[in-house]
């Protein structure tokens, strides 16, 4: 099975904060990555390399072998966080679902039209809506008119920027399950950026812990979920509310996100981690293979 | 509320002026050019509304056809520095780099030279002459244009809503077209709509300095300049056409202000940068 994405080691600095820090990964053709961390961890600025909105200064991005460092594909398209600032406020429902298929000239005028009220079934907005400006929408309503408009084009791999953090949470549930839909649907493969752990788990088959630029641990979503290595991977499921009181351990974990400017010698969690000793501090983790396909950058995994 | 008021005043304002002068011909109830021995300088009568001049043509007509001249040399050199103002802007922020450079480089030389003074030297050189002012106006007048349009472009260019459309494929001119200038427009339309007083007050200077339109054509300014030796026995000759100025100058800033703030623009946004989003 050839991997439908491959990261290899790729660099995004923004001036001297390295946003992203030697990332890779790997996606096969029917999953679907969830990338979580707290802000500035470097998962939005991973995910626009990736749409080839930004290019890494170092590093490789292949998608179906082929070498995109930078580049726009039709197949690789983004949906934002915000979806007020993702639609053109000039530009009514239709012309901005139409947009993809005009740039594209894939039919006429009519079969486009046609497209674009089939696109909006698709995704549950009324085609009554189809002369409106963004703004007279309900933010649940423009996140699926920018998702239609992403969608008429055919993509393969989709990521989605925190596509429901702005909504409320039965708006949000709705979005999920049209997403879950979809992806059966369309044959979709998502990166799903989120720092909702309950969210990832029900749409992603993998799950990605960034920090500082960095991931930290990747593998399948139910053996990291069920058996977390990382400590920063354990703090994220720990802040994560588990109801019942019983079950709840709770780790100690202090201090604050690592800064970007001048990052933590050795492995960068070492300030916060409970159980960081000398070579933590001076000596970078490498990845260690914990299972089949869960990998850990973390010196106490092997020892642990 | 407010905005909805001073926009409503400003647009009836000029609506009115500009009837006027359209209508000029039709309203005027002399000759603005027949001059009469024994008619000068008489006071507003029911003949004479505004009163005499110092060669009896009446002023009232003379200020109606003035509105031809004053209007349309600030409307047309309004509309030429948008439309370079527009053009230049978008380029250099288009295309950055050495472009960039250059472009607003210019902008700033031109900014800086006193308007005045190359007009001054221009119809030195060239006869006074109507679309002489018209250019004078314009060519100076495009840079504050420029800087406005370039930096609400960059501004834009660095939205979610362009970076969505380039995901979508699309190339530069949709780019520009569809997206930017669209959103640019509002900022640069209020500040196209500030350029036209000024370029009315310009030209009324000019006037009065014997740079402008020449005589027989009545303009506002060039009335000032005849008025200025009876201001102390004849104050009907000076006040009204400078009253014209002073309204049209009025309405053009009403209406401005009135659409700033009706697209909710901010009030740095129209010095051409606006804080956060």
């Amino acid at each position: 099975m050839g991997n439908l994405l491959e990261v290899k080691n790729i660099v995004y600095t923004y001036g001297r904060i390295a946003a992203v820090d030697g990332v890779s990964l790997a996606l096969g053709d029917s999953d679907s990555l969830g990338l979580v961390g707290e802000s500035g961890s470097g998962k939005s600025t991973l995910g626009r390399c990736i749409a080839g909105l930004l290019t890494p200064q170092r590093g490789r991005i292949l998608y179906q072998g082929k070498l995109i460092n930078g580049r726009l594909h039709k197949e690789i398209q983004l949906v934002f966080q915000d979806s007020f600032a993702a639609l053109n406020p000039r530009m009514k429902v239709e012309a901005l679902v139409e947009e993809g298929l005009i740039i594209h000239k894939t039919a006429d005028k009519e079969k486009r039209r046609r497209q674009v009220r089939e696109m909006l079934q698709t995704v549950g907005v009324d085609p009554a809506l189809l002369s409106r400006f963004p703004h007279q929408l309900s933010g649940g309503q423009r996140q699926r008119v920018a998702l239609a408009r992403t969608l008429i084009l055919n993509p393969r791999l989709i990521i989605l920027d925190e596509p429901v953090s702005s909504l409320d949470v039965t708006t949000g549930m709705r979005l999920l399950s049209l997403l879950q839909d979809l992806k059966v649907k369309h044959n979709l493969v998502y990166i799903f950026i989120s720092h909702d752990l309950a969210v990832v788990r029900q749409i992603c088959s993998r799950v990605a812990v960034m920090y500082a630029g960095k991931i930290v641990e990747i593998g399948d979503v139910e053996a990291v979920f069920a058996r977390p290595v990382h400590f920063y991977t354990k703090l994220l499921l720990d802040a994560h509310p588990i109801p019942d009181p019983e079950q709840r351990k709770k780790i100690n974990i202090r201090g604050e996100a690592a800064d970007l400017l001048s990052p933590p010698s050795g492995c960068r969690f070492h300030p916060r981690c409970p159980a960081a000793d000398q070579r933590c501090r001076r000596i970078p983790p490498p990845f260690v293979e914990v299972t089949d396909n869960h990998r850990v950058a973390c010196h106490k995994a092997i020892s642990s | 509320m407010r905005s909805n008021i001073s926009l409503f005043t400003g647009l009836i304002l000029i609506a009115f002026l500009v009837t006027l002068a359209i209508l000029a011909p039709v309203i005027a109830t002399h000759d603005p050019a027949t001059t009469s021995a024994e008619k000068w300088l008489q006071p507003p009568s029911s003949e004479h509304f505004f009163g005499t001049d110092r060669l009896g043509r009446d002023i009232f007509s003379r200020v109606l056809y003035g509105a031809r001249v004053s209007l349309s040399v600030g409307m047309l050199s309004t509309f030429v520095s948008l439309g370079i103002g527009t053009l230049l802007g978008l380029l250099a922020s288009y295309y950055g780099g050495l472009v960039d450079v250059i472009i607003m480089r210019f902008a700033d030389v031109v900014l800086v030279f006193p308007s005045m003074l190359l007009a001054i030297t221009l119809v030195s050189i060239f006869e006074p002459a109507l679309w002489l002012v018209i250019l004078v106006i314009a060519g100076t007048g495009w840079p504050s244009i420029a800087r406005l349009v370039r930096s609400e472009v960059l501004r834009l260019r660095q939205s979610d809503f362009v970076a969505s459309a380039r995901l979508l494929g699309a190339k530069n001119r949709r780019v520009v077209w569809r997206h930017l200038l669209p959103n640019a427009i509002g900022p640069v339309l209020v500040a196209a709509t500030l350029c036209v007083p000024a370029a009315v007050m310009t030209e009324a200077s000019l006037s009065y300095l014997g740079l402008g339109v020449q005589p027989p054509t009545p303009t506002w300014g060039n009335m000032l300049r005849d008025a200025q030796l009876y201001l102390r026995f004849a104050w009907w000759y000076a006040f009204f056409p400078g009253f014209f100025v002073f309204i049209t100058v009025f309405a053009f800033h009403l209406t401005g202000e009135g659409l700033r703030q009706a697209l909710g623009l901010s009030q740095t946004a129209r010095r051409g940068w606006r804080a956060g989003s």
